[in-house]
């Protein structure tokens, strides 16, 4: 067998071991484009409980220092 | 479709085949080769303005980096890595090509992937992986002989 018949053996078996047909490339980028979406959620989700953490320690700063004044 | 499905499309190939050649089991292969591209999503106005050679070798060191920690959280879940086995004859070509690869270093096996299922030259290979074309050039021969001696059990009696 020459190395040229070598070659185009093992690309015809290793592209047939590996290679993806295009529902399965649909297929994966429609499972990435889900993932990728539960991960920007999970962003949004984590970002709005932050900004209410911030919000209750603005209020009660807020509440503090009215209290402050009122009693100063 | 947006730019980020067309990256995605053009290198989804390149990815899986280097994720399947490091882990051989298909959900493992997959679940790396989507955290690869999340990462690039995730670092897509660095990734989008690299040249396509680069982008290319980030997607390819991402996948290999993210593989070798998968490697390492398993040895350390799994007292013992699981038995290789001695090959069967039942084995079908699936596992044939699994096994041949299994033979190879784990760098290895990513140059043959890209060498044969993306058909990309020593040159581009060498651009993906920041190694030398000759080194590259070398290991493939090596790989070659390895490979081709498997070829040779695959092949119907007398057929190579």
């Amino acid at each position: 067998m020459s190395e040229h018949e070598v070659d185009r053996e093992l690309a015809e078996r290793l592209q047939g071991h590996f290679a993806l047909d295009q529902e399965q490339e649909d297929l994966l980028w429609a499972r990435f484009a889900a993932r990728r979406e539960a991960l920007q959620w999970q962003a949004f989700a984590a970002a709005l409980a932050l900004a209410n953490a911030s919000m209750r320690s603005v209020r009660r700063a807020a509440t503090w220092f009215t209290g402050e004044r009122t009693r100063g | 479709m947006d730019d980020f499905e067309r990256f995605y499309r053009e290198n989804v190939r390149l990815v899986a085949a280097i994720a399947a050649g490091r882990v051989g089991d298909p959900i493992q292969a997959e679940d790396l080769t989507q955290e690869t591209f999340l990462r690039a999503w995730q670092h897509y106005a660095h990734v989008a303005e690299l040249p396509a050679p680069a982008r290319r070798a980030w997607l390819v060191r991402t996948v290999r980096n993210l593989a070798t920690d998968a490697w390492r959280r398993r040895v350390r879940e799994e007292a013992a890595p699981p038995p290789a086995g001695p090959p069967s004859e039942q084995f079908d070509l699936r596992l044939d090509v699994d096994q041949a690869l299994a033979e190879l270093p784990a760098e290895d096996r990513d140059l043959v992937v890209m060498r044969y299922v993306e058909g990309m030259n020593s040159r581009e290979i060498g651009e993906a992986l920041g190694t030398p074309e000759g080194t590259i050039r070398r290991r493939l021969l090596d790989c070659r002989q390895v490979l081709s001696a498997r070829l040779r059990q695959w092949a119907p009696e007398g057929a190579v």
